[in-house]
């Protein structure tokens, strides 16, 4: 039964669309990782909104595509003009770099994206490894376990993600929660907070707001920054001498890869704090630490293993309980709810064969990341030159687009404005947006049926109930 | 940290007026629809507004511990005299304001080819970003490549 289903699922992943669509969304993630400024919670977020009238197997392919690119893509810069395109190459700028002036940009290239293929396959064996059990065990969650989850879910995120002050980090989820609890309660269809608005009755819709918190202070700050970046040359990939340091490697890239996987794991973490913990771990195992920040081989490698097996990582708890491992996750459980699946407990029980599907749409993007990563490298990081100025304007209407295409209404396009302003404004006052983001995407769960509970189970229950007390 | 200090003094007090909103209006939603205070619609906003009202009394305590009222206002004051004279500031407000007209303004009103138009030609022109024939082409191809994908091929509406 189950060789059967993932035969369909091979089957469909390798038809002529879906493959094309799939080397789309590929290519599309690595120019967004590649260009600072643009991250994979944008491409994610972005891609969400022109993928809604696809076909549902399609969409996530390509969401899934588009993350692996982005992810992977943001190297390229990193290694060849010391800007990381993603937070999550930061790591690999430190010795990529180094490589690159040495006028071995090529052989650098060649390192962080075959590591990174790596670091994919490697988190994508723990999605089949440790989803199942995971979901098993969440089946056991009641509606106050779900509750403090989402609350933990949106509270350890902003300790994590807020840096050296948590307390922004907290404030920027509970504002998020909050607004999760705009439109109709569900028990007595009151609206809340909805100032007699109808479209807010509804409730705020999440692909509107993410785009505007995370694409529209990039946008804003593209525009006041308009600078040209210089062409960049990158020399010849050299496989023989690349494959020869993946193989004095290997140990590197196992331990970076564990260690992505579960930072992935932790609610709100992220591929970046990956890149660092496996570069700092790999530097500190390391014979010869001096040469670190100098052009090490093994530091590209170990950050660009890290942070891909970070997405794989990121996946398992947003499969196993709705509750995403890094804000590109969190784009993407949004945008699985939006195509009809329901992510959590019951994925095991309600279509079991969605973690085969979704481990399969990961190798297959992956070993798509790396052919176009290596193909396409002289070519993708041409687009750098483009002037911000003239790329900004363009993201901004692919985000308009991208919001109206959802419900065809004016109002998201509304809405995309004002959560950028809000976005814009958190940015400025160093607010984490992912934390505002995993408020809105847990509301729901924290439902007021789940608060009733708990405040029948923590405080009400304890008093009348010797029964329960014993 | 210390950098914002003055910015997390405000910040605190509009979250501390805020919550206390929030926490008026739950109380209201509750007497609205009667019954249990921990059924009503407003149980969960309130939970909420309680816990944004303590983060915010613990922001302003420590923005006053670390500079003192009358700093932060001074600082503040500072800040948007600064702000005010700042070309980069100047740059932001422009780009905001001109996204805020095609969103507000052409989007909902004008066609969707024709809008967009407008916007790019207008924003690219504006920020100097390259010629004029160029800007004209660029934004001709971007608003073709778009109309082209989704509007003939996917079939999906556009503003």
């Amino acid at each position: 039964m189950e060789w059967q289903y993932i035969y369909g699922v091979i089957s469909f992943v390798l038809e002529p669309t879906s493959l094309f669509v799939m080397a789309i969304s590929v290519f599309f993630g690595l120019v967004v990782g590649m260009l600072p400024g643009l991250t994979a919670t944008m491409a994610v977020a972005l891609l969400t909104g022109l993928t809604y009238r696809l076909a549902p197997e399609m969409a996530i392919l390509s969401l899934v595509a588009v993350y692996i690119g982005a992810i992977s893509g943001g190297c390229q810069s990193a290694i060849l003009i010391n800007i990381p395109g993603t937070p999550a190459s930061a790591a690999t700028a430190v010795d990529g770099f180094p490589i690159a002036q040495r006028g071995e940009g090529g052989l650098g290239i060649f390192l962080a994206t075959t590591a990174s293929f790596f670091g994919t396959l490697a988190g994508t064996l723990c999605v089949l490894l440790l989803t199942p059990p995971l979901a098993l065990l969440a089946l056991k969650f009641g509606a106050s376990e779900f509750f403090l989850l989402a609350l933990f879910g949106v509270m350890i995120c902003g300790q994590l993600t807020a840096g050296t002050d948590p307390l922004k980090g907290w404030i920027s989820g509970i504002i998020g929660l909050i607004v999760a609890q705009i439109g109709l309660d569900g028990m007595n269809a009151y609206p809340r907070f909805s100032f007699g608005m109808v479209d807010l009755m509804a409730g705020v819709p999440l692909i509107p707001v993410m785009i505007g918190l995370f694409g529209f202070p990039e946008i804003v700050y593209g525009l006041v920054t308009s600078t040209a970046r210089a062409q960049i040359k990158s020399s010849a990939l050299e496989f023989k001498r690349g494959f020869g340091i993946l193989m004095k490697n290997k140990l590197n890239m196992v331990r970076s890869s564990i260690i992505g996987v579960i930072i992935g794991i932790i609610p709100g973490v992220g591929e970046d704090v990956a890149g660092w913990l496996s570069y700092w771990a790999e530097k500190n195992s390391s014979k010869t630490p001096e040469k670190f920040g100098k052009g090490a081989y093994e530091g590209v490698v170990a950050a660009e293993t890290g942070n891909n097996a970070c997405i794989g990582g990121a996946i398992i708890p947003v499969l196993s309980l709705a509750v995403p491992g890094s804000a590109p996750a969190a784009v993407l459980l949004a945008a699985l709810w939006l195509h009809g699946l329901r992510p959590g407990p019951l994925l095991m029980s309600e279509t079991p064969g969605f973690v085969y599907t979704m481990s399969i749409y990961m190798t297959i993007s992956a070993f798509t990341m790396i052919i176009l990563g290596l193909l396409l490298s002289k070519v993708t990081v041409r687009i750098l030159a483009v002037k911000s100025t003239i790329l900004m304007p363009v993201v901004y209407v692919l985000c308009t687009v991208g919001a109206f295409v959802i419900d065809n209404s004016i109002f998201d396009i509304y809405l995309v404005f004002v959560f950028g302003l809000i976005g814009l404004l958190l940015r400025e006052m160093s607010y984490p947006a992912a934390p505002f983001l995993l408020g809105i995407i847990l509301g729901p769960m924290a439902t007021i049926i789940c608060a009733g509970r708990l405040f029948c189970q923590m405080v009400i229950l304890p008093r009348s109930s010797p029964a329960r007390s014993v | 940290m210390e950098k914002n200090v003055h910015f997390d003094f405000i910040t605190s007090l509009f979250l501390i007026i805020l919550s206390l909103i929030m926490i008026v209006d739950s109380y209201q939603m509750a007497v609205d629809v009667g019954g249990p205070l921990y059924a009503s619609p407003g149980m969960m906003t309130m939970v909420l507004a309680v816990l944004l009202l303590i983060c915010g009394f613990l922001l302003l305590r420590r923005s006053i511990r670390l500079n003192g009222v009358g700093q932060n206002v001074k600082d503040f004051k500072e800040w948007i005299h600064t702000f005010r004279k700042a070309k980069s500031s100047q740059e932001m407000l422009l780009g905001g304001a001109i996204l805020a007209l095609y969103t507000f303004i052409l989007a909902p009103r004008l066609p969707f080819w024709i809008s967009t138009s407008i916007f790019m030609v207008f924003i690219m022109g504006i920020l100097n970003a390259t010629s004029i024939i160029k800007n004209v082409l660029i934004t001709a191809v971007v608003v073709g490549s778009i109309y082209g994908v989704f509007q003939m091929i996917f079939h999906v509406p556009l503003p």
